[in-house]
Formats: structure tokens, C-alpha cells, sequence
């Protein structure tokens, strides 16, 4: 096969680039890997412990949606703590290399040098998903033994391990398809972060959503996610193997797509192919405020709908009739402060739909800071855009998306929620309004990364996701289980803004977190505007 | 005098690092004024002052008769300025960014922009990210010379430019400055500037070291001479005014502080000059007087 011609050097020069970094996450894997599987050890002494603190978190929907427990071994609760973080990194480290070894190399005009000697078309592809198909067989054995080293069942760990393995091998494949369709390694990289994402949620969502019977029997969203199927592997309970067959197939039929695209594709060129734009610019690009919507549309957008589906999703999972244990009612009443199941399940899922746009807010007033520091800005700020304007838009753009975001959640929910269409129009201005009910608070938190931008723009990103997600830590969704006093958790803003629509809307808390937000961002913005512009060298 | 730039002793620390050390720039309305100096030296510092990007530390500034740091907005309808290092929106496309860019200013000739993006053979429906560096070069170019202002600040503007798109670059500037603007170009491309500039200021570890014209400049340094003379030049090495002899089978290279050149003629003529070839000094040699390490220890005294 011609397009295979030069893997064998092809093959050693991956091996010789990528061998101290994939040593590298193997360590991290198997260290963290030991790490969990020790602090379970330590934990849950007596059967009777393992029994109560794996009940535990199959019974709080929360703690599932970051991994359930199967039955009440050591070893299952480990994998509990542990699968997710683990699996993760591992689709991390091997779709970022397929993608660094493949589509990176292009962009920076490597893959050139190589592909002008006698290498065939598809020998960087194929070199690169052997050795990430290799190096995930070999991470998730490690991780396993590791395990087992702790003290638990031999079988159950080398499970686990296979587990993480097959996470990372179906990511591989992923990377290496996205490295194809994409035309930079960057768009490469941002496809395999959105499919991690969307991963993440539908296993989050599927094992939220699941029932407890004998064991915790997820809802369908976990079937779509490769991140699912590791857990559904059950390492300690009845050890199944088809699952992984699912993450192994998956690379499979992924591996073959990006097989034949490399062959038909153009060298340096995507799939999607690279448009020609305006020649001209449109009327309404004349300042920044249309600037930064010209930029940022399409994500913007994406949001948009992955917020209104996220909404449809919960709420025709609220409509199915919510069949709740003992425990995960108790978790939603906490959390609502309310026993009445339907409006405590929506009251959770828009505290959640906050956090959310939380992230949304924070990625956007962070991104006029990181244009400063990439230069962008400066010949803008040559021009007639003040420091003062620019952030000042940023926090328009935040505060506009983060209630548009909201607002489709709410739609979401309102809209698949069940019931007669009265019911149903009714329930969207409830239902809406709740969920924008939370934007104060979102702004709050928003407003410390303006802060910061302002003040700080080098280290922004270092202040502001920390502060983040300690809100998110100490905020209802999470915050209830911690056992920290209720004053710490009262400063999250998340925790002051109304339980709506279990608890009716009031106007105190709105006003005040609002004036919170404005003045962080008020602040940030004259801060932003007395000092130098921190531009590259 | 009008000045379009008026700037006294400049200071900008950096941390420890300090970056201007008492700058001293002045550029008449009308002309081209070349900033000229290694990298490090201050150039773009000076530039990211003037433009109010970067508050000094010390000294006083005035542009187009305004206060950099205070009235910059309005300063800025008045300027364009093409940065050292242009970073673009990926996604936007060339013809995107400079209308939006004539847009902020209010005072883009359309026609000539037009005009511009084809003597620069620009596409513009291009996306920034798959522009090469020459290419997001002339989207800054075209962005800031398609604008009808009083002065150009160019920091670098033709790195990255291949010799005849260099040359399209020259020619323009020329245009706008016979148009009446002033133009402050800051350059390491000697010829350039020497093509360009009606003056020119020579900046070293934050300071002026030298500003003037060509003429003015080449006073200040030394002229070139190579002879052949029918006794030997012995001692030639120790004549005042005499640096850096070489010799070459018969041939003698050195070079003449300006003010001493009449003193050493009349001391060759009395060897026998058989022949002699002498040039003023290029501005590649003033620039490597001031910079090179042969020459470091030779900055005429009070250069300043």
C-alpha cells in the first residue's frame, strides 16, 4: 500500500518526539490513579462505611452526574472518585497528540519536509494512531496496577484501567478525525474539546438523570458518550467487557473515516474548506461593540443552542415523570428547599443552567483581556476605542450572552417540559424568568474577572477561574454536601441569588447582586484605563 | 517652527528594566523623521508613548500639539499608525479590518483605498489567519495610509515586504508626505530610510544619540579613504584624526574623522599620492559608528 510507504521511520519519528511526554502522562495517570485508589482505602475502613458512602453518592444526583458508584466495594468507590478526572486527562493527552503529530506538522510546515521524502499519504496518520494506540493500552495497564498495588482486587483494577485505556484510544480517534476536517491544529484541538465536552454532559446528565435499583441504572444520554461506556464498564461489580468493545469500535470506524479523508484531502487544507470572506467590510462593522460580535457569532450561537438543548433535555426528562429514591429527593429538597419533586428538580437544573453561563460570562470579559496581551488591541487603542470603552463592551457582550443563555435554558425547559400547551406557555415565563433570575448572581462572579482584567491582565485567567469555581464549590448545587458553615457558603453569589421557580423571585438580593457586578466591573474598567497597555515585547 | 512631535526627555522604566532614559524627538510637520536604532533601543516604546498606550515617566510630550495620554482620542482621529508586530482577528478578513480601522478614524478616502489594495496586490477577502507576515503587513499598511491625517506613525512598516512591494512602499509614503503629512518612521532598513527620511534621529539604550539631516549627520563622522602613495605609509596609524587602518598589498584603508580630513590630504600629498578614492560615509556606516563594536568607543563627544 503506497500510502503506507515510509511508516517505519515515519513511526520511530513520532516515538522519538512524543516519548518523554506520553512517559509523562503515564506517570501523572498511574500516580493519580494510586493516589484516589489510596484515599478510598484510607477512607472506608469497614464494609459498613463502604456501604454508606457508596449509598451516598448513588443517592445525590450531583455527585453521580461525576461518577456513580456500582454496588459498595472500595474499589467502586475509587473508581467513583477517580474514573472521571482519569479518563479525561486521557482523552486529553491522546487526541492532543494525533493532533500535534498530524495537523500540527502542517501548520508549522514539518509534515512538508516529510512528505516530500518517500512517505506515503497516510503514513504520518497511521504512525501517530499507533503509537497513541499503544500508548493507551500502556497508560491504562499502568493505571490499573497501580490500583491494584493499593490493595484492591487485581481484576477490578486492570478493568478500570482498560476503562481509561478505551477512553483514551476512542479519543485518539476523534483527534485524528477533527486534525483532518479542520485546517489548523488549533480548530483540531477545539473539535476534540467540544466532543470531550459533549461527553462529559451527556454522561453527567444520563447518570443524574438514572434510577437506583439494585444498582444505578443510568437514563440513555450515557450511551452517547464514550466517557459513559467506561463507566458502564462496572470494574467492581459485574466487570463487563461489551462497553469497552463500544470505545474500541468507536476508534476503529473513527480511525478508517480519517483514513479516507486523508487520502482525497489537499495538504495543509481541511476538509472544511477555507472561505473566501468580504472583500468589504459590512456597514455595521464600525466599532468595537460590533467588533466583538463580528469575532465572536459563531460561538456565541453554539452556546446559544447547546444551552437550549441542554433545557430540552432536562426538561423532557422532568416531563418522563421523575421517579426519585429516598436520596436523591432529599438532595433536590436541600438544594430547592422544596419536597414538591417537579419545581425542586427545575430549581436544581437552573442553578446549574448558572453555572453555565457563569463559564459563558467569564470566557467573555476575559477575552478583551487576552486581546491586549496578544496585541490586538493596539491598534485599536491607537485608534479611537478608549481602555475604557473596550471594557466596557466586553462587559455588554457578557451581560447580553449570559442572559441569552439563560434565557434558552429556561425556554428549553419550559418548552419539552410536558402538560397541556396552556401548561406549557405558562410555564415559559416561570420558567424564564427563574433562570434570569440568576443572572445577577452570574454577573457577580463575572464582575471579579473584569476586576481583574483591569487590574491584573497578565494574570486574569489565574484569578478569575479559581474564584469560579470556588463560587460553583460553595454555591447550592455543590455546597450542600461539603459540611462548610452556612456563612462561607453565603459568599458565594450563586447561594444569594432566589431558588426560583421553587422559591418566588425577590428583588433584594437581584439589586444588591447587581450592584456587586457593577462596581467590580466599574472598577476593573478605570483600573484598565489608568495603566499601560500590557502589550507583547 | 510647527511641530508635529515634540518630545523632551522621555522616561519609561519597566520594572528594572529601563526603556527610555531621557529621550529627545522632534518631528517638523511635513517631513519624514527616520527613527533609527537596534533592537531594544526605545523606538517602539517612544511610539507606544506618543500614542498614549504607555504612560512616561518622566519628561513631556506633545502631539500634533496635543497631550498624548489626555487627549488621545482626539489626537487619534488626526493619526495612523501601523504597529511593529501586526496581530489581526483570525477571523475577520483583510478588507474587514480595514474598514473597520478607517471606520474608527472617520477619515478614510475610500477611492484610495481602493487604490492602495492593489498597488499592494492584497487580496482582502482573505481571513487574517491564513495571511503570511508580509501579507498582515499590508493590511496595517493599507489600514493606516488609506487614511487622510496629519501624521503616520510607522513602527518597522516594511518588514516582511519583498523588494518591490518595499519599493510601492517608499513611493507612497513619498506621496503622503508631499501631501503634507509627517510621517515618524522607525526602521532598521537603512537604505530605506535613507530613500525616505528628511531627518533623522539616532536612538541608543533609550536616548538620542544623534538627530539631524543626512548632511548634518555625516559632519559627525568619519569619510572613507583608500591610497596609494609612492613612499610607505608608516605611521599613518598614529596621525590625529586617523582610525582604523588596513592594508592591502600597496593599498592603505582608513577612516578620517570629518574635521581632520584637511590635515591628513596635505600629509598624504607630502607621501605621493598616486591615487585616492574617498566616500562620505553611508548612513550603514554612521549607524555602525554608532553601534558597531569597532566603533563603539568612537561617538563623537557631545553627539548628544
Amino acid at each position: 500500500m503506497s500510502g503506507l510507504a515510509g511508516l517505519g521511520p515515519t513511526l520511530r519519528l513520532v516515538v522519538r518526539r512524543e516519548r518523554v511526554a506520553l512517559a509523562a502522562w503515564s506517570a501523572v495517570l498511574a500516580g493519580m490513579a494510586a493516589m484516589f485508589t489510596r484515599m478510598s482505602v484510607q477512607a472506608l475502613t469497614t464494609p459498613e462505611e463502604a456501604q454508606r458512602q457508596s449509598e451516598f453518592i448513588s443517592g445525590s444526583p450531583a455527585l453521580r452526574m461525576f461518577g456513580p458508584t456500582f454496588g459498595t466495594s472500595v474499589g467502586g468507590y475509587a473508581v467513583a472518585r477517580a474514573l472521571l478526572t482519569l479518563a479525561v486527562l486521557a482523552a486529553l493527552a491522546c487526541a492532543f497528540t494525533v493532533v500535534r503529530t498530524t495537523r500540527r506538522d502542517e501548520d508549522d510546515g514539518r509534515a512538508e519536509l516529510v512528505g516530500s521524502a518517500a512517505v506515503g499519504r497516510q503514513a504520518r496518520l497511521a504512525a501517530s494512531l499507533i503509537v497513541v494506540a499503544v500508548f493507551a493500552g500502556l497508560a491504562g495497564a499502568l493505571a490499573g496496577l497501580a490500583m491494584a498495588a493499593q490493595g484492591v482486587p487485581l481484576a477490578g483494577a486492570l478493568f478500570t484501567g482498560a476503562a481509561i485505556g478505551s477512553v483514551g484510544l476512542t479519543f485518539g480517534g476523534i483527534g485524528a478525525l477533527a486534525a483532518q476536517l479542520a485546517s489548523t491544529a488549533r480548530g483540531a484541538n477545539g473539535m476534540a474539546g467540544v466532543a470531550l465536552g459533549g461527553a462529559f454532559l451527556a454522561a453527567g446528565a444520563g447518570n443524574m438523570a438514572g434510577d437506583v435499583r439494585a444498582v444505578l441504572v443510568a437514563a440513555w444520554p450515557v450511551w452517547l458518550s464514550p466517557l459513559g461506556w467506561a463507566q458502564q464498564v462496572r470494574a467492581f461489580e459485574d466487570q463487563r467487557a461489551w462497553p469497552l468493545a463500544l470505545g474500541i469500535a468507536a476508534f476503529v470506524a473513527l480511525a478508517a473515516l480519517a483514513w479516507v479523508v486523508a487520502a482525497r484531502r489537499d495538504f495543509g487544507l481541511g476538509v472544511l474548506p477555507e472561505r473566501r470572506g468580504a472583500r468589504v467590510a459590512p456597514r455595521w462593522l464600525a466599532g468595537p461593540f460590533s467588533l466583538v460580535w463580528r469575532v465572536e457569532h459563531t460561538e456565541a450561537v453554539a452556546w446559544l443552542l447547546a444551552m437550549l438543548g441542554c433545557g430540552l433535555a432536562f426538561g423532557s426528562l422532568a416531563a418522563g415523570g421523575l421517579e426519585m429514591e429516598a436520596g436523591a429527593a432529599d438532595w433536590y429538597a436541600q438544594v430547592s428547599g422544596t419536597t414538591d419533586v417537579v419545581p425542586a428538580f427545575r430549581t436544581a437544573m437552573v442553578q446549574m443552567a448558572a453555572l453555565a453561563a457563569a463559564v459563558h460570562a467569564v470566557v467573555t470579559v476575559l477575552r478583551g483581556r487576552s486581546d491586549e496581551v496578544t496585541g490586538r488591541t493596539e491598534a485599536l487603542h491607537a485608534a479611537t476605542v478608549t481602555r475604557l470603552r473596550w471594557a466596557a463592551v466586553h462587559g455588554a457582550h457578557a451581560a447580553i450572552g449570559a442572559a441569552a443563555v439563560l434565557a434558552a435554558f429556561g425556554l428549553g425547559l419550559a418548552l419539552a417540559g410536558g402538560g397541556a400547551a396552556a401548561d406549557r406557555s405558562a410555564a415559559v415565563g416561570t420558567l424564564v424568568g427563574a433562570a434570569l433570575a440568576q443572572l445577577p448572581a452570574v454577573l457577580a462572579v463575572a464582575g471579579v474577572g473584569a476586576l481583574a482584567a483591569g487590574l491584573l491582565p497578565r494574570w486574569a485567567p489565574v484569578v478569575a477561574w479559581p474564584v469560579l469555581g470556588l463560587c460553583v464549590l460553595l454555591g447550592p448545587t455543590f455546597g450542600a454536601g461539603l459540611g462548610v458553615p452556612d456563612w462561607v457558603r453565603d459568599l458565594s453569589p450563586f447561594s444569594q441569588a432566589p431558588a426560583a421557580p421553587a422559591a418566588p423571585v425577590v428583588a433584594g438580593p437581584l439589586v444588591g447582586l447587581a450592584a456587586v457586578a457593577l462596581v467590580l466591573a466599574v472598577a476593573g474598567a478605570l483600573a484598565a484605563s489608568r495603566r499601560d497597555l500590557r502589550l507583547p515585547a | 517652527m510647527d511641530w508635529a512631535i515634540e518630545a523632551t526627555g522621555l522616561g519609561k522604566r519597566f520594572g528594572a528594566v529601563s526603556a527610555l532614559n531621557g529621550l529627545d524627538l522632534r518631528v517638523r510637520a511635513g517631513e519624514v523623521h527616520g527613527l533609527l536604532g537596534p533592537n531594544g533601543a526605545g523606538k517602539t516604546t517612544t511610539i507606544r508613548v506618543l500614542l498614549g498606550l504607555l504612560r512616561a515617566d518622566a519628561g513631556r510630550s506633545r502631539l500634533l500639539g496635543g497631550d498624548p495620554w489626555r487627549d488621545a482620542v482626539a489626537l487619534h482621529r488626526r493619526l495612523a499608525y501601523v504597529p511593529g508586530d501586526v496581530h489581526l482577528w483570525p477571523t475577520l478578513t483583510g478588507g474587514e479590518v480595514i474598514d473597520l480601522m478607517g471606520r474608527l478614524r472617520g477619515r478614510t478616502v475610500t477611492a484610495r483605498r481602493d487604490e492602495l489594495v492593489e498597488r499592494f496586490a492584497l487580496d482582502p477577502s482573505k481571513h487574517c489567519r491564513t495571511y503570511s507576515k508580509g501579507n498582515r503587513q499590508k493590511v496595517a499598511l493599507v489600514a493606516a495610509l488609506a487614511a487622510d491625517v496629519e501624521l503616520y506613525l510607522l513602527d518597522e512598516p516594511s518588514s516582511g515586504l519583498d523588494p518591490l512591494m518595499a519599493g510601492v512602499f517608499v513611493d507612497v509614503v513619498r506621496e503622503r508626505r508631499d501631501a503634507g503629512s509627517a510621517v515618524l518612521l522607525s526602521s532598521h532598513v537603512l537604505a530605506e530610510v535613507e530613500a525616505l527620511a528628511d531627518r533623522l534621529t539616532i536612538v541608543r539604550s533609550g536616548r538620542a544619540v544623534q538627530t539631524g539631516t543626512f548632511d548634518e549627520l555625516r559632519h559627525l563622522t568619519r569619510t572613507r579613504v583608500e591610497v596609494r602613495t609612492e613612499r610607505p605609509l608608516e605611521d599613518v596609524a598614529t596621525w590625529p584624526g586617523v582610525h582604523g587602518v588596513s592594508r592591502d598589498r600597496d593599498a592603505v584603508r582608513f577612516g578620517v574623522d570629518a574635521e581632520r580630513l584637511g590635515g591628513v590630504l596635505r600629509q598624504l600629498t607630502d607621501h605621493g599620492v598616486r591615487s585616492l578614492t574617498s566616500a562620505p560615509p553611508t548612513l550603514e556606516e554612521m549607524f555602525f559608528s554608532h553601534y558597531g563594536e569597532v566603533a563603539a568607543d568612537a561617538v563623537p563627544a557631545g553627539a548628544r
